[in-house]
């Protein structure tokens, strides 16, 4: 009887054993997991709170704005948005800034497609060198050439117009400090070069040129692609700051970027208005985010993993 | 080679010519608007001698050494802890990344307006436990320390991405191997994480280096009014040289300026890639 009871208990007491350390085991993770989403919460929390604020901030009443400690507005002004548009030519920047960024955009798909083509589609000799040209210019750091390119743009009297930034990404040089036309022709071609050669050899054999293979065998395969480098220009483009700040001197041709620091002066700021203006300068791009999340994720995964 | 025209065109008019002209121009008291003289290396050896010169160079590497590991450490931390699979991760992702995609100006702004010594939300908040209002833009410690807040601010959801994806393309066997092997999380995290995140950390750490070097834009919204305010503490290169030559016109020094950075950026990636070929491993046949 005992003989035959001892095993038992010990497996009896083995497997409560077992069964206390998986409760821990489950307490501990539990433990764990609130804590992982606390932390969480409270670093999602940090960093939406200034686009909360700004927010806040854009529909506060003009004796509102200037209280501390600051309060949350009982009567929001939506009005400060009309208000704010008409303090500064708001319209006038809004223009321009879109008709650079779809410039941009336009440019660099166009010029990168084809570079993105002539250097994993064809053979030539000499390709994978003047590659290297491309990768050098990723790391070129625009504060290097913008005196010089400034003086170029003054001599063939772009400045003053918009020209500087509208040309230049036909060129295969969109250049900001996020995005470049390098970087665009990287992709491409990486992307390019994983497509099935299979298919480019039998439109080859069937007697197809190389626009007939871009046009019928490459773009319809690449529509992910575009999509990414044709978003991650437009925001760059959308946001750029740099660029204007050095090209563009008439206040005419002024982009957002630019035409918001109108609201700011040594003496006074309305930050109410600026938070608006701010407000509506962001909106696109967030809008284009949400619609387009997919190809950021995609887009900012593939550079950092292939990069 | 009709195909690569346009990106030809582009690079000699707009890469080859200026650098070729800002080189040129270093050994000249080029102003922008009277024709060049010759004056040797006389713009270097002003540099040489010009406090605010090493004051800029000293600055540029202080947010350097302080805002890229800030950059890598932070978003790596967020990603390992976004790792679990639920569906509250693509929300805690969406937060976190969308200051990154907001204009830097905006986003410099909605910085200037929250860190108001008088009427801002930052001392609001430290006002709720009885600590005094802080200058943060107007005392010359405070201001690196903004315009660091502002720029990892803009800066994690990116790298978050970044290593989101690399940290999914670890295969679990490595994992599944190591526990059996008896390794304890941080022996998990030493030995398998960190070499197989080897060459993403590397991307962002040259990716980091190469943008805080040229950092201008939060540095040139935050302090448009006098550039490098307070106390020139926020004068960093690309500001002290883009006042050089638009502000002082001395468009000759810019250029030498310009020069510096050139090579700088050229030695300090050659050196990253020199080192990481001893440090990086690559997994299966990349690179």
């Amino acid at each position: 009887m005992i003989a035959v009871d001892a095993p038992e208990t010990e497996q009896l007491e083995r497997v409560e054993e077992a069964q206390r350390r998986r409760a821990k085991r489950r307490r501990r993770s539990a433990v764990g997991l609130v804590g992982t989403h606390g932390t969480l919460i409270v670093i999602s929390a940090l960093f939406l709170l200034p686009i909360a604020w700004m927010l806040i901030s854009s529909v506060k009443s003009n004796s509102a704005i200037f209280v501390f400690p600051p309060t949350l507005p009982t009567h929001p002004q939506f009005g400060n948005y009309g208000k704010a548009v008409k303090y500064i030519p708001f319209a006038r920047y809004l223009l321009n800034t879109v008709i650079v960024s779809v410039a941009s955009v336009v440019g660099t798909l166009a010029s990168g497609i084809l570079a993105g083509y002539a250097f994993s589609i064809m053979r030539w000799r000499g390709r994978d060198v003047t590659f290297y040209v491309v990768l050098a210019t990723i790391m070129l750091p625009f504060p290097v050439v913008m005196i010089p390119l400034y003086y170029i743009f003054t001599r063939i009297h772009w400045i003053g117009t918009l020209l500087p930034l509208i040309v230049p990404p036909f060129a295969g040089q969109f250049i900001t400090p996020y995005f470049s036309s390098a970087l665009a022709i990287f992709l491409f071609r990486q992307f390019f070069r994983s497509l099935p050669f299979d298919l480019v050899d039998a439109a080859r054999v069937d007697g197809a040129g190389h626009w007939r293979i871009l046009r019928s065998v490459i773009w319809p395969l690449s529509r992910g692609v575009i999509l990414t480098v044709g978003i991650f220009t437009f925001l760059s483009s959308w946001t750029a700051f740099i660029g204007p700040l050095i090209f563009l001197d008439k206040q005419s041709t002024f982009t957002l970027s630019l035409g918001l620091q109108q609201y700011q002066s040594i003496h006074f700021t309305a930050f109410n208005y600026l938070m608006a203006a701010s407000t509506l300068f962001c909106l696109p791009v967030v809008v284009l985010f949400f619609v387009a999340q997919r190809y950021f994720m995609k887009g900012i995964s593939f550079s950092g993993l292939k990069g | 080679m009709v195909f690569l025209t346009p990106w030809l065109v582009g690079l000699a008019g707009l890469v080859m010519l200026p650098v070729g002209l800002v080189i040129y121009w270093s050994f000249t008291n080029f102003n922008l608007i009277e024709a060049p003289s010759w004056v040797g290396l006389h713009n270097y050896f002003s540099l040489a001698h010009d406090g605010d010169f090493w004051l800029s160079v000293r600055n540029t590497i202080y947010i350097t050494v302080i805002g890229v590991p800030l950059g890598i450490i932070l978003p790596l931390g967020v990603a390992l802890l976004l790792q679990r699979k639920t569906r509250a991760v693509a929300i805690y992702r969406t937060a976190i990344f969308l200051p990154a995609i907001l204009p830097p100006v905006a986003g410099a702004l909605v910085w200037i307006w929250i860190l108001n010594p008088d009427y801002g939300l930052l001392n609001a908040g430290l006002h709720l436990f009885h600590i005094p209002p802080i200058g943060w833009l107007s005392n010359p410690t405070y201001a690196k320390i903004s315009l660091l807040m502002i720029v990892t601010w803009g800066a994690v959801g990116t790298n978050m991405v970044i290593f989101m994806a690399a940290l999914n393309e670890i295969p679990d066997e490595l994992y599944e191997a190591a526990v059996l092997d008896g390794a304890t999380p941080r022996q998990r995290f030493r030995n398998v994480t960190l070499p197989m995140l080897g060459p993403v950390l590397f991307y962002t750490v040259v990716v980091g280096t190469v943008f805080f070097l040229q950092f201008f834009e939060q540095a040139f919204v935050v302090t448009a009014n006098q550039l490098g305010a307070p106390a020139n503490s926020t004068l960093f290169y690309s500001i002290y040289l883009y006042e050089n030559a638009f502000d002082f016109l001395k468009t000759g020094t810019a250029a030498a300026m310009a020069v510096i950075m050139f090579v700088a950026t050229i030695a300090i990636t050659g050196i990253f890639f020199a080192v990481q070929r001893r440090f990086v491993y690559y997994a299966g046949d990349r690179r």
